[in-house]
């Protein structure tokens, strides 16, 4: 953690909500990402993001200042995704894309959209117990053993997850053309 | 996906792997991205939840560690008069037995740093404390042997800030209610456990 977000950390400890904010707008990205990887649902994701972020300040003073914070972050946000998959047993699929606004390619924008749609749908097809701890790895870039820690497994059968999960994703690519066979 | 999907593989992290998880990367970035429109302001709504939240606990005041341990003690049993009257004599009993052996035990322990759990039981043959203690950052349940002195069973630890559940294992029984605890907790197993905060910066805690 920079020494910019230590601060503002501290200060949150101390009460100040409004350092909490600033942490919020630094990081809701990256924790929006991570709920919708686990979830597939815009609206939940939201949701869950607002949710970990009052749960992280109120459990704060639980944080251990030398860990990472932003691995904290997404630990309590897996959790509170797992826990609300496991309260409904469902979740909705990823709605159709909205226009993307920007000055890109249009061709490019259509093929990527396509592209990010798919890759969405596939990880929604995965059991979540493959799937959390590929979002986890990928797209947070957690370590195996920050992921076992999170998640409350060993580290080995974090890797055997993702391992399974990658091989399950790039069968379900393959199929739909996204990526090309290596066979 | 279908079950034989997952079906154990050979280790293989070639280039159609690392696509993949490329591949994920890029889709959840990219949806993270489109998601910016949707959480415009989160952080106001978040501030705005924690600040009526503050104000809420500020109209009801938290109930003193006595209230929560005669609520607990009256939720043990359906409350017959005679045991309810019981549950509160004992309760009193034992806080004002904490706060003699408190006021007793205070100046002895004054050279130890850290954060004081006492217990006067001089039958006892043997009294640990039990407290869930973080290891690698996960809380796990440790069993400290105390020391006995004048039928005083006493142990310093230095915690870091966070919340410790605990209890004492008094010749192998339980028992949890700590007058020192800032507050009791009902487990899943039933259990009742006494817990302490300990915060940044907090002051050291007196014997119980």
């Amino acid at each position: 953690m920079g020494e910019g977000e230590l601060r503002l950390v501290q200060q949150a400890l101390q009460g100040d909500i409004d350092a909490w904010g600033e942490i919020v707008r630094r990081y809701k990205s990256a924790v929006y990402g991570v709920a919708l990887g686990i979830l597939g649902n815009p609206a939940d994701a939201e949701d869950i993001v607002q949710d970990a972020f009052i749960r992280a300040y109120e459990n704060l003073h639980r944080y251990d200042l030398k860990r990472k914070f932003s691995t904290w972050l997404f630990t309590i946000t897996a959790n509170l995704c797992k826990n609300k998959l496991r309260r409904e047993r469902f979740f909705a699929p990823l709605k159709g894309l909205s226009q993307i606004r920007g000055g890109e390619d249009p061709a490019e924008t259509v093929a990527r959209e396509e592209r990010c749609s798919r890759v969405q749908e596939a990880l929604q097809e995965l059991d979540e117990k493959y799937r959390t701890p590929l979002v986890l790895r990928y797209y947070s870039d957690l370590e195996y053993k920050e992921i076992a820690e999170a998640l409350g497994i060993p580290e080995g059968t974090v890797k055997t997850r993702i391992h399974r999960g990658k091989q399950a994703l790039k069968h379900w690519l393959e199929a739909k053309g996204v990526i090309e066979s290596a066979r | 996906m279908r079950d034989e999907l997952y079906r154990e593989t050979r280790p293989s992290h070639g280039p159609e792997e690392d696509e993949v998880a490329r591949l994920v990367k890029e889709g959840l970035e990219y949806e993270a991205l489109r998601g910016a429109e949707r959480l415009a302001g989160l952080e106001l709504r978040v501030m705005r939840a924690l600040e009526e939240r503050r104000a809420r606990a500020r109209r009801s005041p938290r109930r003193s560690p006595a209230r929560r341990l005669l609520e607990v003690l009256e939720g043990l049993r359906a409350p017959r008069p005679a045991r309810a009257l019981a549950a509160t004599a004992a309760a009193l009993a034992i806080f004002a037995l904490g706060f003699l052996v408190g006021s007793w035990a205070s100046d002895p322990f004054v050279a130890e740093r850290g954060v004081e759990f006492v217990i006067y039981h001089p039958e006892a043959r043997q009294v640990s404390l039990a407290i869930s203690y973080p290891v690698e950052g996960r809380p796990e349940w440790q069993d400290i042997p105390m020391k006995k002195r004048d039928g005083l069973w006493y142990i310093s630890l230095q915690l870091p800030p966070g919340t410790y559940e605990y209890g004492f294992k008094i010749d192998g029984e339980w028992w949890a209610y700590d007058p020192a605890a800032d507050y009791l907790v009902r487990s899943a197993d039933n259990t009742v456990n006494a817990v302490r905060e300990i915060r940044v910066g907090s002051p050291r805690r007196d014997t119980s």
